[in-house]
Order: structure tokens, then C-alpha cells, then sequence
């Protein structure tokens, strides 16, 4: 346990080596899920949306912009260091490779919504929008943060660990992105889509990486539904978790350092 | 004017091997190359897919109805392409690697601008399938749109896309500059990346300020807001302001902070 303690350490300590970097990164994420309410609140003032006040909205789309994060990261790095060789470092190592990413990405996931929220609480007290949700909404959405981002992990994980075979897995794990981003609801609200989309997407993964716990956290939906969703997630996880696995055997099976 | 042309010939005779070793590499690795052309349409569709939604249960955001705001998110997506074929790619690159590693040495060496070199010498060649295909959506959206658009506002949309795209070219590699100065900056390029997935919307939409940022400091505006209002007919006197005000300002931007980035540079890590 020590030693990813000490990834964290480190990877913290690089983050605040680059501290400009890291905070128009925080920044960047948040203007772009802000914008996204603007446009939504443009379309209200036009037209009268069912169940979409602007204030429900801008509440929408500040608790996307935290779970965006959760599920928005680049494992990059991985891809990078199976196709140069450099794998083969950490595979000497004592430790498991896949939880040093783990921790890794945790790290800078942690820090980018803790830095989140210290930016757009007091943005949102200033332009007078309030919210004080109740515990066991607090607790629900609170259930939802460690599932989202194991999950994401698992998946991006998994996408990159196909550098094993091809040349450039950085497309796959774009259109990954892409569909997530569109089909959790960060992007737009899912209530806005077809009912029969919704409810066959409650089975998959993606609307509970954003839409159901910011849902459930507005009190839109029922505990027993957002409790639903949870078991879903964790359904996927454990999907997730095998795919990862079979795919990382295999692909360490067929790893080759040549030149290394 | 003489010394201007053969300049100009000077440098797409640098840009033509690039280009083509460029084309070479990707073909070399085709199924990536298709790969990477479906992944950039998929994302593009995604946000398709948001404008029509938007246009569901509206039918005219900020004074544009559907056709036009089609009009509109296709000129975006072209500038899109146009920008990662020629510079966008270079300028990440530069800021991301060329700078921090000390590679950047290389293209001072060379006989050529040394901007030009830096920021041209990744074209990505990738973007052509989707600017194909969203030239094809816009041309149909000029021919639905034909009784707004007049032959005289057909050439001055032409003439100012060109000013737009220069304009946004210039500010954007203003911005690279910050490389100089701040070791790892990366990031400020990807802000600008993902605030211009916002050009896509009617930029009268937003509030004041942020409309006055989208003319200013982040002039997303002239992707594709100022000239498709031209083209449309729609406030073209402003726009043309803007353009006319706006273009020498972030030239003389361009050209102070490269210069003083220049100075900065010192191949540290070399």
C-alpha cells in the first residue's frame, strides 16, 4: 500500500510543479460545461422546456462539470509506454502495473474536482444560484463518484492496453470518449432525448456516469432508482474488470521490448 | 511585391516535401489512417446530433433558425479541418514538446520563417475525409439558403473567411508564444481547442461579456459566427468592422510576442 501512497506523493508533487498547467486544465473543463448551460439557458429564452427551469439547469451543468472529470481523462501514457518499450520497467517492478495508473490517474481525477469545486462554488453563490440538497441525495451522489471513476478507468485502461496490437489506439479511446460524453448526459440533458433511448440506456453504463447521480442529487429521481443504478454501474464494473483482465494477460503475453 | 511572391514560392517549395513525406507516413498505416478519419466524423457527429436536438424544441436560437445554424456548425467543422491540416497539430506540438525538449533549434536552422516552420511542419492529413464531407453540407445549406445569399455577399464571405481564418491563425499562435515563458502550457492550447467547440453555437446567444471575449481576447467568433453572418446577410456591416479592426491588432500581437519569445528561448534542454 506504501508504495502507491507514494505515487500519489509524487504525482501530486509533479502537479504542483506544473501548477499553471494543471489549472487551466481545471478551468478549461469547467468553461466548456458552463458554456454548455449558456447555450441551454439561450434555448430556454426562446422556448419553454418541460421540466428544465434555468436554475435546474445551471444546477445540471455545474454537477457535470464535476463528474466530468471522473470520466474524462486520457490514459495516454499507457499506450505510450507499451508501443516505446518502456513497459518493460514497470513489469520488473514489484508492483502491480495497473493500480500504479490507477493511483496515478486518481491523483490528478482527485485534485482536478477538488480545484472544481473551490472555482465554481463561489461563481455560482455569486450569480445567486442556491442548492442545498438533502443528505441521503448528498450520500447517493456520493455513492456514485468511486463507481464512475472505477469504471472509467477500467474502460480507458482496457481501450489503451490495445497498444499491445495496434499501432495507435489513440482513435479507439477518442470515439470511447466521444460516445461517453454524449450518452452520459454531460453534454446535453438525456431527459431531452427520446423516452425509448433513455430507457433502453438505462441498462448500459454511460447515463449513470453523470445523468442518473445528478438526477438523483436534484431529486428528480427516487432512491430506489438511483440505487437501481448504482447496481448497474457495478454490474458493468465487474464486465469491465474482465475484459481488462483477459486483455492485459494476452496483451503481456505478446509483448515484445525489441531495441529495449 | 516581387520580394513578397518569391518569398511566398520560397516557402511552398519548404512546405511541399513535408507535405508529402506527411502523406507517405499516413499511408503507410492506412487502416489507422481510416481510423482516424472515422473517429474525427464521430465526434463531429456528436455534436451534430446536439444542434438537432437543440432545434427540436426550439426553431430559432439567437435570431438563427435550423438551416442556418447547419450553415453555421458546418463552417466550423471546415475551418476545423482546415486549421488541423495546415497548423493546429504544429502549434500543440511546439508547445507541448518542441519547446520544453529544445527541438525547436531545428527549425531556426532552417532557411524559412521561423514560425512557419514551426507551426506548418505537422499537416494532418487525417482531417480531409470529414472537411470533405461537411463541404458537401455546407454547399447543400448555401443552395437552401440561396434566396438569402446574393452573389456580392458569396465574394465578401470569401474574402473574409480568409481574414477570419489569418486572424484566428495569428492569435492562436500568439498564444503558443506563452510557451517561451512557462515550461509546460500545453494546456492553454487545449483550452482554446475546447472553447471553440462553442463557435458552433450563434455567438449572440451568450451574455455580453463573454460575447465581447469571443471578438477579443478568444476570437472564436471569427471561425465561423462573422463570416457565415456575412454570407447570411446578417449584420455584415459589424462584422466587417471587427474583421478590419481585429486583423492588423492581432498581427502586430503575433509579431511583438514572437519576438519577444524568441528572445526568451534559450534550448535549455538541448
Amino acid at each position: 500500500m506504501r508504495k502507491y501512497l507514494l505515487v500519489i506523493r509524487i504525482t501530486a508533487q509533479n502537479i504542483l510543479q506544473y501548477r499553471f498547467n494543471f489549472l487551466v486544465h481545471v478551468v478549461k473543463y469547467a468553461l466548456a460545461v458552463s458554456l454548455m448551460a449558456l447555450v441551454w439557458l439561450a434555448v430556454q429564452v426562446e422556448t419553454n422546456i418541460e421540466g428544465l427551469t434555468p436554475e435546474s439547469t445551471v444546477r445540471y451543468f455545474f454537477f457535470a462539470a464535476i463528474l466530468y472529470g471522473l470520466s474524462n481523462f486520457h490514459t495516454w501514457y499507457v499506450e505510450e509506454e507499451i508501443k516505446q518499450g518502456r513497459l518493460s520497467k514497470y513489469l520488473t517492478k514489484p508492483y502491480n502495473y495497473y493500480l500504479f495508473g490507477f493511483t496515478y490517474q486518481f491523483t490528478y481525477t482527485a485534485i482536478d474536482i477538488l480545484l472544481k469545486l473551490v472555482v465554481m462554488i463561489p461563481l455560482l453563490k455569486f450569480f445567486g444560484f442556491h442548492f442545498t440538497p438533502s443528505w441521503t441525495q448528498v450520500f447517493i451522489f456520493s455513492c456514485y463518484i468511486p463507481l464512475i471513476y472505477v469504471f472509467s478507468f477500467l474502460t480507458q485502461f482496457t481501450i489503451a492496453s490495445m497498444s499491445f496490437w495496434l499501432k495507435d489506439a489513440y482513435s479507439l479511446r477518442w470515439v470511447s470518449l466521444s460516445v461517453t460524453r454524449f450518452l452520459s448526459g454531460i453534454i446535453i440533458p438525456l431527459s431531452l432525448l427520446p423516452e425509448k433511448l433513455l430507457n433502453f440506456g438505462f441498462f448500459l453504463p454511460f447515463q449513470h456516469l453523470a445523468y442518473t447521480p445528478i438526477q438523483a442529487i436534484q431529486g428528480n429521481i427516487s432512491p430506489q432508482q438511483a440505487v437501481q443504478g448504482t447496481l448497474i454501474l457495478i454490474f458493468w464494473i465487474g464486465v469491465a474488470w474482465i475484459i481488462k483482465e483477459k486483455t492485459w494477460q494476452k496483451g503481456v503475453h505478446s509483448y515484445e521490448a525489441v531495441g529495449i | 511585391m516581387k520580394r513578397l511572391a518569391s518569398n511566398f514560392l520560397r516557402h511552398l517549395r519548404v512546405y511541399k516535401p513535408i507535405l508529402s513525406f506527411t502523406a507517405k507516413y499516413m499511408m503507410a498505416y492506412r487502416v489507422n489512417f481510416f481510423v482516424r478519419s472515422l473517429h474525427n466524423i464521430f465526434y463531429i457527429a456528436t455534436f451534430f446530433i446536439v444542434t438537432l436536438v437543440i432545434y427540436q424544441h426550439t426553431s430559432v436560437l439567437g435570431g438563427w433558425v435550423k438551416n442556418e445554424a447547419i450553415l453555421l456548425f458546418s463552417l466550423v467543422h471546415i475551418t476545423y479541418g482546415i486549421q488541423l491540416f495546415l497548423f493546429m497539430r504544429g502549434i500543440e506540438e511546439f508547445m507541448r514538446l518542441r519547446i520544453k525538449n529544445g527541438d525547436f533549434d531545428l527549425d531556426l536552422l532552417k532557411p524559412v520563417n521561423s514560425q512557419f516552420m514551426a507551426f506548418f511542419r505537422t499537416p494532418w492529413i487525417d482531417s480531409v475525409l470529414f472537411t470533405l464531407i461537411l463541404l458537401v453540407l455546407f454547399t447543400r445549406q448555401v443552395i437552401i439558403l440561396s434566396s438569402q445569399i446574393s452573389l456580392i455577399n458569396f465574394v465578401s464571405f470569401m474574402i473574409a473567411y480568409s481574414f477570419c481564418l489569418t486572424i484566428w491563425y495569428l492569435i492562436l499562435a500568439s498564444y503558443a508564444t506563452i510557451s517561451f515563458y512557462v515550461t509546460q502550457s500545453q494546456q492553454v492550447f487545449y483550452f482554446i481547442e475546447k472553447a471553440s467547440d462553442f463557435a458552433q453555437y450563434p455567438t449572440n446567444i451568450f451574455p455580453k461579456i463573454i460575447q465581447k471575449s469571443f471578438f477579443t481576447v478568444l476570437p472564436i467568433a471569427f471561425i465561423s459566427y462573422v463570416p457565415s453572418s456575412i454570407l447570411l446577410g446578417k449584420d455584415v456591416q459589424k462584422m466587417w468592422t471587427m474583421i478590419l479592426i481585429i486583423l492588423p491588432i492581432s498581427f502586430i500581437i503575433n509579431k511583438i510576442a514572437w519576438k519577444e519569445g524568441l528572445k526568451r528561448y534559450s534550448s535549455a534542454s538541448s
